[in-house]
């Protein structure tokens, strides 16, 4: 049976040579690649920029840079990493393996593909020249609440374009996504039988595409109060900043889950395969994640608990975000259930999944206590939400597409990892994560405000202690990059299952899988 | 996909070709309806509280996410008909329902499957007869290709 759609007629032709077979490619693979190494880049831009603000805070007082570019650094980490590294490694990770997943040739709309990656280089060259223009890069935060991000420079209108383009980018590849695992799964692969990575997919661009036009509106609106005397969110002229707040978090929230949704989806593919077992409650696992979705549309006010909402709305909002923990809770519960009585091995990629599964279900519980509408009161604003949020991003999201990159990439190269290489890798990042967050909660605790380049003596000592672990990480990170590049250039041939308890399409292709894959579709069974 | 339907005493024949489509019409429109509902939804609900500019980017990207999901489904709704009759086969194409129609001789009418010219391309079933060829069967794979060449080169005795 045929699986070819769109994507059929224009398939055939060799790959055109050198630079402008990166430049014109609509193949999966490509494009994938291309995501991957572009969130790599911008991994290491925000990197650079998070050690910025590290080194700042290695102790009290002003010693590297000025306050303003100190919240340069915070603005432009968060969106850089946010927008430049972990959308854009899930986006990649999504080319690279829905079709392989679920035995198509390639993505539904490849020429969409192409042009929803080849925006990105786009969007953050502006956003990323911005640091070199008249009144500095933006320096407001990522959330750019008014009225206090109305009076970034030159910079403000190239910040709104760049995130014009960078939604424009994400809604094309969710379009894409959907289109694609709507109408091209193989014969036989009905909706349950889905991967869960696929899933996960799914639901994400789903949450993504219901989302964008907030944040597009939103920051065209304050372009527009900049600019042409709008009053939207000024209250001078009757409108309300806070309702900025309401409207950031509309897409806020759902974003938190866009970035977790699809590591959840890695870690149930890699859980299994490392544990020689299925995966435990595969149904729970897709009601579990579509919950999760449909809660993000409901808890947004809970970023916002301090800013003054009726009391029927702190309890509304605080119950609802309270709710989240029920299907997360089943997700951590069918993971620990998968490796129960498992003939569990520690491969790299199961290591990331299991410090995944550990460190982000911390980062879950700190969520819960900032849930907590009068406990947040004391919280709010701290770094114990910086501890919090990072817990999610970095040993969650990050953490899950590391042990991606393993799993997959003898996959992609054909040649093993350094397994030894990876495991030092693990255990760095493992060690320097904790240490650079953790001593976050204590600060945050002990009230120490987040945004701020210098600090009471008080915090000097976990500040120091998170500096220290930031540099670990960070440099440790250079490890995985030569990682990446040793695996690419050579090492021992992987075979088709690269795992020995690897299921699924993908591990039925050579390793690496041709340029074109599934042009005859598999049979399901 | 390929459906072969026979009929009469091996006088009339009837290949049914269809590219493989994993989701219903009704399928995509019940999708596509609900991300409407919620995208819309919320577009209005901003809309009320004065904030309107969410509307028309929400407009646009369901206008977006509606022609990729048109288009993708009516590629996935091609049909090709081959009926083989006593003295004619004819060749009907369209989405859904036939829109266009050639007639070959069946007499004279030859088989052809070409080889690919390079790799990555793949081959093509023509048929072929005096007046002309018709090409069938684009959007199969090769192996769906080889197995109608073969099976109609038994209906056609080439």
């Amino acid at each position: 049976m045929s699986t070819d759609a769109i994507a059929h007629d224009d398939h055939h032709d060799e790959p055109a040579k050198g630079l402008m077979r990166w430049v014109t490619t609509t193949n999966h693979k490509d494009i994938g690649t291309l995501y991957l190494l572009f969130s790599l880049l911008m991994f290491f831009v925000g990197g650079a920029m998070a050690l910025v603000i590290r080194a700042e805070l290695f102790q009290p007082g002003l010693q590297l840079v000025d306050p303003h570019f100190f919240n340069q650094m915070t603005t432009m980490h968060a969106l850089v990493m946010i927008f430049g590294a972990v959308m854009p490694a899930f986006v990649g990770l999504a080319n690279w393996l829905i079709p392989m997943m679920i035995g198509a040739p390639d993505m539904a709309l490849p020429r969409l593909n192409n042009w929803s990656f080849w925006i990105m280089p786009f969007a953050f060259t502006l956003l990323l020249a911005t640091l070199f223009m008249d009144g500095g890069a933006p320096a407001s935060g990522w959330t750019i609440y008014p009225p206090l991000s109305l009076q970034t420079g030159d910079a403000f209108p190239f910040l709104i374009f760049a995130i014009h383009f960078m939604g424009i980018s994400s809604v094309m590849g969710s379009i894409n996504i959907i289109a694609t695992i709507l109408n091209m799964r193989a014969p036989g692969m009905s909706l349950m039988k889905m991967p869960l990575f696929v899933w996960t997919w799914l639901i994400t661009a789903y949450l993504l595409i219901a989302v964008m036009p907030v944040l597009a509106g939103a920051v065209t609106m304050l372009l527009t109060d900049k600019f042409f005397a709008t009053s939207f969110f000024n209250a001078a002229g009757g409108g309300d900043p806070v309702m900025f707040q309401h409207i950031f978090w509309f897409f806020g929230h759902p974003e938190v889950y866009i970035l977790i949704l699809p590591a959840f989806g890695i870690i149930s593919q890699i859980i299994p395969t490392f544990s020689r077992k299925p995966l435990f409650g595969y149904a729970s696992m897709v009601y579990a994640t579509a919950s999760i979705a449909f809660l993000s549309f409901i808890v947004w006010a809970h970023h916002m608990f301090t800013v003054g909402m009726p009391l029927a709305g702190e309890l509304f909002f605080m119950y609802a975000t309270s709710l989240i923990a029920v299907p997360t809770g089943v997700k951590v519960f069918n993971w620990v259930a998968t490796m129960w009585k498992g003939a569990i091995t520690f491969e790299t990629p199961m290591l990331f999944a299991l410090a995944f599964v550990v460190l982000f279900t911390i980062g879950g519980f700190s969520g819960l206590m900032l849930a907590m509408a009068p406990a947040d009161f004391q919280y709010h604003d701290t770094y114990f939400v910086v501890a919090h949020f990072h817990y999610v991003l970095v040993p969650g999201a990050i953490f899950a597409i590391m042990a991606a990159v393993y799993y997959w990439l003898p996959k992609w190269t054909g040649h093993m990892i350094d397994e030894s290489l990876g495991r030092k890798h693990f255990w760095l990042s493992v060690i320097g994560v904790n240490i650079l967050f953790f001593p976050q909660h204590f600060l945050g605790l002990a009230g120490m405000p987040r945004r701020i380049p210098d600090y009471a003596l008080q915090f000097a000592e976990f500040n120091a202690l998170s500096s220290i672990g930031a540099f670990i990480f960070g440099l440790s990170q250079l490890m995985f990059l030569w990682i990446v590049i040793k695996t690419i250039r050579g090492g021992q041939q992987a075979s088709d299952q690269v795992w020995e308890g690897a299921k699924g399409l993908e591990w039925t292709l050579p390793s690496p899988p041709p340029y074109h894959t599934f042009e005859t579709a598999p049979e399901i069974k | 996909m390929v459906d072969v339907c026979h009929t009469n005493s091996g006088a009339a024949w009837q290949f049914v070709l269809r590219p493989n489509r994993s989701i219903s019409w009704r399928g995509t429109l019940l999708f596509f309806g609900s991300l409407l509902v919620i995208s819309m939804g919320v577009a209005l609900a901003f809309a009320a509280q004065g904030l309107w500019m969410v509307l028309p980017f929400a407009g646009l990207e369901m206008a977006a996410l509606g022609a990729a999901l048109y288009l993708v489904s009516r590629h996935c709704h091609q049909c090709e008909v081959i009926n083989i009759g006593a003295s004619e086969i004819a060749i009907e194409r369209g989405y859904d329902r036939p829109s266009e129609r050639r007639a070959l001789p069946r007499i004279w009418s030859r088989v052809e499957l070409l080889q690919p010219a390079g790799t990555w391309r793949s081959t093509r079933l023509l048929i072929r007869a005096p007046g002309g060829a018709e090409e069938v069967g684009r959007f199969l794979n090769d192996s769906e290709r080889a197995q109608l060449a073969e099976k109609l080169c038994q209906v056609l005795r080439c």
